[in-house]
């Protein structure tokens, strides 16, 4: 046997080993390794305990907990020896998961040595949480074991919900909105609306109330989905006051609850434990502080903070909606209203149209334009003229005071009654007469009407004419020079016992007669015009050229402020 | 400096000694913390029926085990290693060894390779084991090694052709049961081999330079019992008494050197036992009295306790002739018991003498000799011994 050392190792120190005494030269001690590898241990186990999973060594195939980490205990609320008692189908719901039992509860070789499940791990004094496991089968010291590391998913799962859930609301916003816009009529887009409520907040079943029209003391059910779905049923009609939705309406004021088995508001607590109903959700549809209806809402779960801000949201919406349907079908029936009295003024036009000369007479020497534009469909003026006799012509223009379909009436009895008297009298005899046959009329209308009446003879071109508060007439001499017609009266309808003073005029050649109503005043007014300077614009032209002139006055508007007439006589001179 | 002022270490393990004392091996085993048991022992010792008891015992206390048999005489390198692999294999966490020196030699090997994962080979040499190996349960079956006691493995390296050492505290077993009844299985010739080993540990001992009051007084008591009653145990193998006394012997012989170390004698043996594969006993015997010849000058008052503990009264003689009687003495325990070979005999010639003293001057033994040898001096002790 040879040294079997270091050969420079030195004799002495060799010695010393042997005999015991060499650094090394301890008995054996199993002590320092054993703290190394219990060390190890330690920290292998704080590392697991400060993981965040839970882990536990569960016993083939009794299912007992042996072993876990700290994470295990403290998310389970269990206590150590607690969980030491447990059987891992104590602490997650595997009861009825095969993988897991055929993992956990068959001896022997198993096929799949591995699973992953998503259950629910019961905790001790709360609530299941979710939980997503990984189960590994394993050997250990001939005997077989299964890892579960259990993590913890409530947050996420909770996560992926809100998440969901804010797509439904996001969705349940824009749905209702489409309802409100696109509905039929309020039935069908309350229908639609509990629709949509009902599938987006997951509800077991929805119902829209509104206050009836006809009874405000009445709900009257018009949107019902989930679970019922009739509209017409036992609850088609509330009273206010009457059950948990009449309260609301009543009160104005929602109510939620999240355990409804048990609260005193709902009677029916046989039907809610039957059902399984949890959670309602009640508001009032409010507009302007009046309350239009009632949105309820059965849960059979509990109902989270989003779903109950997007109810909110929604009911105001709703309720506006209801509101603007409402004023759109009230608004449709006025429209209605205006159609018909449209089409009547339409015909009352077309009628008073009729009934101004439609053709300019051919009188020899003189030529005549005229012109009526009404400010509405019918107006309060009018023209008017008619050959009374041989080489007689009768001249009139009148303006009914107000504007409209009253007006027109108005003006057509004094025209027909004028039309009546001026065929056998001169205008001033013409006008006592119609004056007397108009005064009823006139006095029950509360109206009058301001006229110039005339007669023109053509043999001697002498115009003989009565102004009732007219005024609105002058002579365009064939000069330019502008001739005022008086005198003048009052008005018909006044009342007042006076007789109508005739004026005469004599037409020369190139003279003319120019008649307006008030109308073409007031466009005078805003363009500060006067007499003398219109007829300077007027100056030298036709009859017809002078009305289109007088027209340009006016402001380029579609509709004059009020009714206007023209009317322009000029003697020519030429037979 | 003066004797018993120098530091001594002294260690021994925890034994059982008497009749029956092997079929505690299943408690103990068990107490160890075992749960499962690698039996190291030989085709010998099954045949004489002890591995069974053993067994048994470590059934009785519900542990099961595994059985290694594969272990020559002189425990080899590779043996060591296909045991190492079976433990592991078997997930074995306690070793327990039946037999002489070569199975628990061998167990010791395992036990170091399995827990440091290291060859058997690195750990030659002195403190060389750095993780504590498994529990290990030692049950001699031959009175001589005092491997169940001692801090000593020593394997075979057929390669090489030497024996190595493996010297560490590390490497005395946890436990020892030592029944006497083993003993009773023993054919003369390992009887005597085995107790004139042990008669060497007990002189080599109690004469080494690192000797001290406890190990002398094992030393001396080992040599005065082995003296007394070796030749006749050989002839009365059954004899429980005597077979007692035997383990009696061996075992504070190996206390004494396990601690004290030994000398020449074994290094010397070692030396021949790598070269020629022949009873470890045997080498010691032939070498024992030219060893204790050459020693003598170096501590003639030694050597005269170990004479009066042979039962030798020395009184009034001068050296030649206080020499003379206790050559003799050893000379005639030899004889008496059967060993009296010359190394001629296992066919180690004069040719072979400066291999084996070369290989002898190295060994470990040789640092604890009372006399400072030389290899020209180890030489002399051989060709005298041829």
């Amino acid at each position: 046997m040879r040294n079997p050392s270091d050969p420079a190792e030195n004799k002495r120190t060799l010695r010393e080993k042997l005999i015991g005494l060499g650094e090394e030269s301890h008995r054996k001690s199993y002590y320092p390794e054993l703290q190394k590898r219990l060390e190890e241990l330690e920290r292998f186990k704080a590392f697991l305990d400060y993981s965040h999973d839970a882990i536990f060594l569960v016993e083939v195939p009794t299912g007992k907990i042996v072993d876990f980490n700290e994470s295990a205990s403290r998310q389970t609320g269990w206590g150590y020896e607690e969980l030491l008692e447990c059987s891992i189908f104590n602490v997650f719901e595997l009861a009825r998961d095969e993988r897991a039992k055929a993992l956990i509860c068959a001896s022997g070789e198993i096929e799949k040595r591995r699973e992953r499940i998503e259950t629910n791990l019961f905790r001790r004094d709360e609530g299941p949480i979710s939980a997503e496991l990984t189960l590994a089968r394993m050997f250990f010291q001939n005997a077989a074991y299964v890892i579960v590391v259990a993590r913890d998913i409530s947050k996420r799962k909770a996560a992926e919900e809100a998440l969901a859930e804010r797509v439904r609301l996001a969705e349940l916003g824009a749905e209702v909105g489409a309802a409100l816009t696109t509905g039929k009529d309020l039935a069908d887009t309350l229908q639609r609306c509990a629709e949509t409520l009902t599938r987006h907040t997951q509800a077991a079943f929805g119902r829209i109330w509104i206050v009836s029209e006809e009874d405000p003391e009445v709900l009257e059910l018009k949107g019902s989905a989930g679970l019922y779905t009739r509209t017409d049923g036992r609850h088609s009609r509330k009273r206010m006051g009457e059950l948990k939705v009449g309260e609301i309406a009543k009160g104005g004021k929602p109510y939620l609850t999240n355990e409804i088995v048990g609260d005193p508001g709902f009677s029916n607590q046989e039907w809610a434990r039957r059902e399984g109903m949890t959670a309602f959700a009640g508001y009032p549809l409010v507009v302007s502080k009046r309350t239009v209806g009632v949105i309820a809402l059965f849960f059979k779960k509990r109902m989270t903070e989003a779903v109950l801000d997007a109810i909110a949201s929604v009911a105001d919406e709703i309720a506006v909606g209801i509101e603007r349907q409402r004023a759109e079908t009230a608004l449709g029936e006025s429209e209605r209203r205006r159609l018909r009295l449209q089409n009547q003024l339409e015909f009352a036009a077309q009628m008073q149209e009729k009934l101004l000369p439609t053709v300019f007479p051919q009188l020899s020497g003189f030529e005549i334009a005229a012109r009526c534009l009404p400010a509405y469909q019918v107006g309060g003026d009018f023209y008017d003229w008619q050959e009374t006799g041989p080489g007689l012509f009768a001249l009139t223009l009148g303006d009914v005071m107000g504007k409209g379909l009253a007006a027109a009436m108005l003006m057509a009895t004094v025209r027909a009654s004028l039309r009546a008297v001026s065929q056998a009298y001169p205008p001033a005899e013409a006008l006592r007469k119609a004056e007397s046959a108009l005064r009823q009329d006139l006095s029950n209308s509360e109206s009058f009407v301001t006229l110039f009446h005339a007669q023109l003879e053509l043999a001697t071109r002498r115009l003989t004419y009565v102004d009732c508060g007219h005024g609105l007439v002058f002579m365009l001499r064939a000069d330019g020079s502008v001739e005022e017609l008086l005198p003048r009266g009052l008005p018909l309808g006044v009342l007042a016992r006076e007789s109508f003073q005739e004026g005469h005029a004599v037409f020369e050649r190139g003279d003319s007669l120019v008649l307006f109503s008030d109308g073409l005043m007031d466009a005078m007014q805003q363009t500060e015009l006067d007499n003398e300077s219109l007829a300077k614009w007027l100056w030298a032209a036709s009859a017809q050229e002078m009305v289109d002139r007088l027209l340009q006055v006016m402001p380029s508007e579609a509709m004059p402020p009020d009714d206007m007439t023209l009317v322009v006589v000029k003697c020519t001179g030429e037979d | 400096m003066a004797e018993g002022l120098e530091l001594r270490k002294f260690v021994a393990p925890e034994y059982i000694f008497g009749v029956d004392a092997r079929s505690l091996a299943g408690r103990y085993a068990k107490n160890l913390g075992g749960h499962k048991a690698l039996v190291v022992s030989d085709p010998g010792v099954v045949a004489a029926g002890w591995t069974k008891d053993v067994t048994d015992s470590l059934e009785e206390a519900g542990l099961p085990h595994v059985l290694f048999t594969g272990v020559s005489p002189n425990p080899k390198v590779q043996e060591v290693m296909a045991g190492a692999e079976l433990y592991q294999a078997q997930n074995c966490n306690v070793l327990v060894a039946v037999g002489g020196g070569s199975p628990m030699d061998c167990a010791k090997g395992i036990g170091i390779v399995s827990s440091n994962r290291q060859n058997i080979l690195d750990f030659e040499g002195v403190d060389k084991v750095r993780l504590p190996m498994p529990p290990l349960i030692c049950i001699p079956t031959t009175g001589g090694t005092s491997a169940d006691v001692s801090q000593f493995a020593i394997i075979s390296n057929p390669l090489e052709k030497i024996k190595f050492a493996i010297i560490s505290k590390s490497v005395v077993p946890d436990l020892a049961l030592i029944d006497p009844l083993t003993l009773t299985t023993m054919d003369p010739f390992l009887t005597a081999c085995t107790g004139l080993d042990a008669l060497t540990h007990g002189i080599e001992a109690f004469v080494s330079n690192a000797s001290s009051p406890m190990t002398d007084l094992h030393a001396l008591e080992a040599i005065r019992l082995i003296t007394d009653n070796l030749v006749d145990s050989i002839k009365n193998p059954q004899d429980v008494e005597l077979r007692t006394r035997i383990m009696q012997g061996s075992l504070q012989a190996g206390l004494a050197f396990s601690n004290a170390i030994l000398g020449a004698a074994h290094a010397m043996a070692h030396s021949l036992g790598g070269e020629r594969d022949v009873p470890h006993g045997e080498c010691n015997s032939i070498l024992l009295d030219h060893v204790i010849e050459f020693n003598l000058p170096a501590s003639p008052e030694r050597f005269e306790r170990i004479a009066q503990a042979m039962g030798l009264d020395l009184r009034g003689m001068d050296f030649r002739t206080k020499k003379k009687t206790l050559l003799e003495k050893v000379r005639e325990i030899k004889k008496a018991a059967g060993v009296d070979k010359v190394l001629k005999d296992i066919g180690i010639s004069r040719a072979d003498v400066p291999v084996l003293s070369k290989k002898a001057l190295h060994d470990p033994c040789l640092i604890t000799n009372p006399r400072k040898a030389t290899q020209r001096d180890l030489e002399v002790i051989y060709e005298e011994s041829l």
